[in-house]
């Protein structure tokens, strides 16, 4: 499938840390406010006192904030109970099951009291739709007494915690004690600080996960601290970096809300740089989903803001991203003349970033106009600076582009490597995008070592993907591919209504392979003599 | 029988010795309420018809934590006092509540049955329970051989850690039965796929079974058999059929109220309040006649004014754990007793608050009113967790009215205690003292007046 464009969603600072660090963070001798100092000391009351099991809830919005402050629990309590911190990493059917289970992981025999802290059950919890382990959990009280002898603490963010009053009532109805920190502005700025430096698109998949939750937490600190423009302003910046990651997860709609929300705060606060970076994302959001002429809307609107505001780095983000609708419309000269221009740009602001991407697009214009040589030579310059700045996501897209190379000039098995390669980052990432294109050209290249059962297996778990993203031009794509398939195995009316699909859905798009797809459905009902 | 140790004086005792946790009957520490739950002894009242009728099927109902299960338990002792012989169980621990069915209960109900009969030393005729027992292994598993179904029980039940004493067959099988019911979703629906067209012969079984253990059971002394059956009101609340609105609720309490109410014995089963309070409310007193609900303590009358006599009640439950006098300044107990509209577990759970936020503060003894006040305030947070925004209107005309609409809106304030019910003569309710206290509640009650 040609046409693998680089883009990425502008992430506003410069990578400096990659990954999100769990321990040693700047913030540990923060001063706590007296405010939550009360808390800390009203949970060690609780913990003091209980000589039996106690259930307790503890509101804290932040990951992070929590380990802070469960560590200043214990440094607090000192010998005078043993902490035990359960940190749930996924989804629990039962957390009585699942806190038992990670005690026996832990196999400590303790003699004294004990109190165990529960973190993470809010990855159980989902801000809408079901939660079966609420009702699970709202039957299973009496148990709890008998699994545990001390106080039991489940540490919740806020709209979790309302969930569990709401949907558990059995259960909630034995609390004694809901505590609840507020934000501390300095760990709310440093963790927005940390986070805003790191790339979405080149996290592995359970990092993005973590670092999703993280922004959340964000998110629920801003909008319970008191309103002003600063906290705002961070507001719709956390928002937008939280449409990135769900779109790097590849969940479109929620990413769609998301910059909404952010452009909605930004316009409120007159901040034109947020609206033109959220037009923009939304911009690649369309593009994504199929819908070129809002897509060009978009970027259209937000780079005619960047250059008012005189924003270069967002011009040359727009430009470039004008260049890929050019470039999947066929009007391949437009696109060439917005990738130099982006490229100039970003060579002059030192945009290292820029430069790849831009590198990257115009071997992809080398490339289908059969200069092969100077396309490979510029997916390997690409690819360099990307990987000097740790950026893994486009190496990925590079190395596709290398297996299509060699696809096209016939070299089957060089081909795959690279295809397998790049997908292996891209399954890391969690880049499902990537992975159904990969799926489709493997399958191709299955097809054309005739090893047709292999090459439907693969086209179809490719569809699958790309119908779930609800990515059309993959989806059309491949259909057109099964209909090949479908007269290679000599089913002519299958492959007729296949190429028909495909047809109508490129029609929509406006894509140059309707053309393709016309001549071979032209050519099949002729076969068939079936006008 | 029970020894207790005398009223807390230290902070640490003080709060162990509030827990929510449901009196065991007998305990030195239960306080009759009813003077202040409008008067009559509800448990009083079932006791009297066990005692003077035949076998029947009664309600009883009450809100979450207002005492239910320690007068249930009370019940229990009362009747054993009486030499009956009592089954009694909380539901919730044999069934599966986000998915029970009345087939589920009915074999809960004969598992539980013949196990109180078996730690008795109860006997029925042999042939009568192999009958039985091979009545149940066709209809849920189509096993005909009583050979091969005890080889197969008794290798599961060797593999399995349960079972430490022998235990016999039907025993056995029916905790197969019971335990496949809570846990496996595929053999549930199969189990009660079978069980439910044969129901007239299922409750037939049943009661040939009390019917062939009665005579055993006078012989050993006792009256009569009583089952009870706690917890049920836990059964969750969901919505089947959207056009019809009919509910979970419906399902069992009404659409089998008969063979809920077929079963040769004496029963008590518990019902949600909410119920009471839905359209339905006419249709189950009219299926069971006999119904009781337990109201909250009253803190304060109808019209407002002050209820000493409930607030004394509850500073003698209070009294029966903590040394009041010399813990807690003059009238500071009085104030929570207040601010928990009544409801014993709030109660309760205030006094803990109140603890632990002095022990915090560094532990000043007798504890001042500044201390319960901040504790009042962490429930009244609790409570706004609790209240969704579109009930404060109405829970401001509840205020008003002291009465509440048989709606789902209203079924849904008294299933989460935003509304309490009280009882003098006439039943009436009234807003929790901690939900008048949000601002979204003092802002609806405003615009009302």
């Amino acid at each position: 499938m040609p046409g693998n464009k680089l883009s990425k969603p502008a992430e506003g600072a410069k990578p400096v840390g990659k990954n999100l660090p769990k321990r040693q963070a700047p913030w540990n001798d923060a001063e706590i406010s007296p405010q939550n100092r009360d808390v800390l000391l009203q949970i060690a009351s609780l913990i003091r006192l209980a000589e039996s099991f106690r259930l307790g809830f503890v509101k804290c919005n932040q990951p992070i904030q929590s380990r802070l402050m469960t560590a200043r629990l214990k440094e607090l309590l000192g010998d005078e109970a043993i902490i035990i911190i359960v940190e749930l990493t996924e989804p629990v059917v039962s957390l009585r099951r699942a806190v038992l289970q990670a005690l026996e992981l832990d196999k400590q025999d303790i003699l004294g009291k004990r109190a165990i802290l529960v973190l993470g059950f809010e990855r159980t919890i989902p801000s809408e739709g079901p939660a079966p382990a609420l009702d699970e959990l709202n039957q299973s009280r009496e148990n709890f007494p008998k699994s545990f002898s001390g106080p039991v603490l489940i540490w919740l963010p806020d709209y979790a915690l309302t969930r569990l009053a709401r949907e558990a009532p059995d259960f909630w109805g034995w609390r004694s004690g809901v505590f609840e920190f507020s934000p501390e502005l300095k760990i709310v700025a440093a963790v927005e600080n940390m986070l805003g430096n790191s790339f979405s698109d080149s996290l592995s998949l359970s990092e993005k996960i973590e670092k999703a939750s993280a922004l959340e937490g964000l998110i629920r600190d801003y909008q319970e601290l008191p309103r002003e423009e600063r906290t705002d302003r961070s507001l719709a910046s956390v928002l937008r970096s939280l449409g990135n990651t769900r779109y790097y997860l590849g969940e479109y709609n929620e990413a769609y809300r998301l910059y909404q929300e952010s452009m909605k705060i930004s316009e409120e606060l007159g901040d034109k740089s947020g609206v033109s970076k959220s037009l923009g994302q939304l911009g690649i959001l369309a593009h994504a989903m199929g819908d070129l002429g809002e897509a060009r809307r978009l970027y259209q609107e937000s780079m005619k803001i960047s250059e008012e505001l005189g924003d270069k780095s967002d011009v040359s983000a727009s430009l470039h991203q004008l260049g890929n609708l050019a470039y999947v419309t066929g009007d391949l000269g437009e696109a060439r003349r917005l990738y130099q221009e982006g490229l100039k740009i970003a060579q002059d602001l030192g945009d290292k970033s820029g430069v790849s991407r831009s590198l990257h697009q115009l071997g992809n214009l080398a490339y289908v106009t059969g200069d092969l040589a100077e396309a490979r030579r510029l997916y390997q310059e690409s690819m360099k600076i990307a990987q000097k700045i740790g950026d893994r996501y486009a190496p990925s897209k590079s190395l596709h582009q290398l297996g299509m190379l060699a696809h096209a000039s016939g070299n089957l098995a060089e081909a795959r490597s690279l295809y397998q390669e790049s997908m292996k980052i891209s399954q890391e990432l969690g880049d499902k995008s990537s992975v159904f294109k990969l799926l489709h050209q493997l399958g191709m290249i299955a097809h054309a070592s005739g090893n047709l059962a292999e090459a439907r297996r693969l086209y179809h778990e490719s569809l699958n993907i790309s119908q779930e993203l609800g990515e059309k031009n993959g989806i059309a794509s491949t259909l057109a591919r099964l209909s090949l398939l479908e007269v290679d195995e000599g089913y002519m009316d299958k492959a007729l209504e296949l190429i028909r699909q495909a047809e109508s859905v490129f029609v929509e798009l406006g894509s140059p392979e309707a053309a393709q797809a016309k001549t071979d459905r032209q050519r099949l009902e002729k076969k068939i003599g079936n006008p | 029988m029970m020894n207790r140790d005398p009223p807390a004086t230290n902070l640490k005792d003080a709060y162990n010795a509030v827990r929510l946790d449901p009196l065991q009957s007998g305990d030195p520490r239960w306080v009759d309420c009813s003077p202040a739950r409008g008067g009559t002894d509800v448990m009083g009242l079932l006791a009297l018809r066990i005692e003077g009728s035949s076998p029947t099927a009664q309600l009883i109902s009450g809100h979450r934590g207002c005492g239910k299960s320690t007068e249930l338990l009370r019940l229990v002792n009362h009747l054993e006092r009486e030499n009956f012989l009592v089954v009694y169980f909380a539901a919730d621990e044999d069934i599966d509540m986000g998915d029970l069915v009345y087939t589920d209960l009915l074999l809960s109900i004969i598992k539980r049955l013949e196990r109180t009969l078996f730690d008795k030393g109860i006997k029925i005729d042999e042939r009568l329970s192999d009958g039985i027992m091979m009545w149940f292994a066709e209809v849920a598993y189509g096993w005909k051989d009583e050979a091969v179904m005890e080889a197969k029980l008794k290798t599961e039940f060797e593999l399995g850690l349960k079972a430490p004493a022998p235990l016999p067959l039907i025993a056995k099988l029916l905790a197969r039965i019971t335990g496949q019911i809570r846990t496996g979703h595929e053999i549930r629906k199969e189990i009660r796929l079978n069980l439910d067209p044969q129901i007239y012969q299922f409750i037939e079984r049943i009661n040939e079974f009390i019917r062939a253990a009665l005579p055993e059971i006078q012989k050993k002394g006792y009256r009569d058999l009583v089952l009870i059956i706690d917890n049920l009101d836990r059964i969750v609340l969901r919505v089947l059929d959207e056009k019809t609105g009919r509910t979970t609720h419906d399902a069992l309490y009404l659409e089998h109220a008969e063979q809920l109410k077929a079963l040769d014995a004496h029963i008590v089963y518990t019902v949600p309040i909410s119920m009471f309070y839905s359209l339905k409310a006419t249709q189950l007193a009219g299926a069971f006649p006999n119904y009781e609900i337990l109201p909250m303590i009253k803190v304060e009358e109808q019209d407002g004014s002050f209820c000493q006599g409930g607030i004394d009640l509850l500073c003698n439950v209070a009294g029966k754990r903590i040394d009041v006098e010399s813990l807690f300044q003059t009238g500071v107990v009085d104030f929570l007793a207040e601010k928990s509209g009544g409801m014993l577990r709030d109660f309760i759970r205030l006094l803990g608050y109140t603890v632990e936020l002095d022990q915090a503060e560094g532990g000043k003894i007798p504890i001042t009113k500044k201390v319960a006040e901040k504790a009042f305030r962490r429930l009244i947070n609790e409570y706004g967790r609790m209240v969704p925004d579109e009930h404060f209107d109405l829970l401001a005309k509840v205020a008003k009215n002291k009465q509440v609409r048989n709606d789902t809106q209203h079924q849904a304030m008294l299933y989460n205690l935003s509304v309490l019910e009280y009882m003098n003569g006439d039943r009436w309710c009234d807003v929790h003292p901690a939900v008048r206290e949000l601002a979204e509640f003092k802002d609806a009650w405003k615009q009302i007046k």
